[in-house]
């Protein structure tokens, strides 16, 4: 199942959780459609994770990081745990370079390390 | 060069157009006798050991140089302080930097051609208007060449240094992979944030490469621990975290324990242990080893 998007931005329900992958850069209108996706799909399959897929993101600034962030916040008052995926090296040292605060960001390498300690962890209960 | 930067070294060096004229006038009796003086600083340096070093056993190299220097000498004389005249000096200090031409053999040379020059003014001073003047101003277009060869070695030392430096940092980063899922790296010497940023592009890289879940950092060879190094080392595990990768410090001593927590300096949950030992036994159990296989003793 899946939540429609732009090309760039898609919703995907992979084991139970939602994945929103991204496949452009965040500027322009691009951070509001990642902001759609993610929390429309959340509340219609009652998602209780979200990864958002970043591989395909080619780089990023502080303030996109920031944003991004905030989504992640929105998502979780939603009650859906947020996981970053697939940050490129160079936009790490980027944001760190630039004091992006990243305190509370869940990540990890990629989609398989993330489904696979969604799963390990313990949840109240499950959903779809 | 531009005119500009020229004007202020010759204006450095007090060198005036009334100089240039004296050696210029100078230069007939001194160009006449060049060879003579060519020979004569040769005899000079073989009194040296460094003679022997750079001609004894090549001298066909000697012929070579002797024809360089008379092509030198004919332009110093001709005191035309331009743009290829300050690039000539540059050659000549690329040639002793890569040589290693010790700097002591060079003054003593520079002053020893001086006097030469001087004597050989002073037996013809009939020819020579202004001596006193003219050898004055002949010293100070020779501090000029010398200047401007040595400026250029060190330019080049410097340099030489620099790649160094960058070489010596590259080695001293070693990523290593030392289990599955588990990255080890032994940080020595200091921690700026140029070294950081080193560590940082070297370690995410080779998270991404092995795929590792622990990266334990040992600090028992960080020269000093002030607030600057440990935020350094702060943002190194933020930058691991950000791969899904946890970084352990290893090797705190009493000394950096208590440094941190009067500085208040706030390491967060990154975990931190005394022992190498220590952190590899968390680092594997992060990655799911049965405790019972750790060796004990």
């Amino acid at each position: 199942m899946s939540v429609p998007g732009t090309t760039s931005v898609t919703g995907t329900r992979v084991r139970g959780c939602l994945v929103v992958t991204v496949s452009q850069d965040l500027s322009g209108d691009m951070l509001d459609e990642v902001r759609r996706v993610a929390l429309e799909g959340i509340q219609r399959d009652g998602a209780q994770s979200a990864i958002f897929e970043l591989s395909a993101v080619p780089f990023m600034d502080s303030m996109e990081f920031g944003e991004l962030r905030k989504i992640a916040r929105m998502a979780e008052m939603l009650g859906a745990k947020v996981i970053f995926v697939g940050l490129k090296p160079g936009i790490i040292v980027h944001l760190l370079e630039a004091d992006a605060d990243v305190r509370g960001v869940h990540a990890f390498l990629g989609l398989d390390e993330a489904l696979h300690a969604i799963e390990s962890s313990p949840s109240p209960d499950a959903h779809g | 060069m531009p005119q500009t930067t020229i004007n202020e070294i010759l204006n450095k060096f007090d060198i005036r157009d009334a100089d240039i004229k004296r050696i210029r006038g100078a230069a007939p009796v001194l160009k006449r006798e060049l060879d003579a003086f060519i020979a004569d600083f040769y005899t000079w340096m073989a009194q040296h050991r460094e003679y022997q070093t750079f001609f004894a056993s090549n001298p066909s190299r000697l012929d070579r140089v002797k024809q360089l220097q008379r092509v030198n000498w004919n332009t110093f004389l001709e005191a035309d302080l331009n743009q290829a005249w300050f690039d000539a000096r540059k050659h000549v200090g690329a040639v002793h930097a890569h040589i290693d031409l010790p700097n002591d053999i060079y003054f003593a040379g520079m002053a020893v051609s001086t006097n030469l020059m001087a004597d050989r003014l002073r037996k013809a001073k009939g020819e020579v208007k202004d001596l006193d003047d003219t050898i004055s101003s002949l010293t100070k277009l020779m501090y000029l060449d010398a200047y401007v060869v040595i400026e250029e070695i060190a330019r080049i030392n410097r340099e030489k240094l620099s790649a160094g430096a960058k070489a010596l940092m590259e080695m001293s980063t070693p990523v290593t992979p030392i289990w599955e899922g588990i990255l080890l790296l032994p940080l020595l010497g200091i921690l700026d944030s140029q070294r950081t940023q080193d560590v940082m592009n070297k370690t995410l890289s080779k998270i991404a490469e092995t795929r590792a879940k622990v990266f334990v950092m040992d600090i028992s060879g960080v020269s000093s621990m002030d607030t600057a190094v440990a935020n350094q080392l702060l943002k190194i595990t933020k930058a691991t975290q950000l791969m899904g990768c946890e970084t352990i410090l290893s090797g705190l001593s009493p000394a950096i324990a208590r440094t941190l927590v009067e500085l208040g300096v706030n390491i967060g949950e990154v975990r931190t242990t005394a022992t190498l030992r220590d952190s590899f036994e968390l680092a594997l159990r992060a990655v799911g080893v049965d405790r019972k296989l750790i060796a004990t003793g």
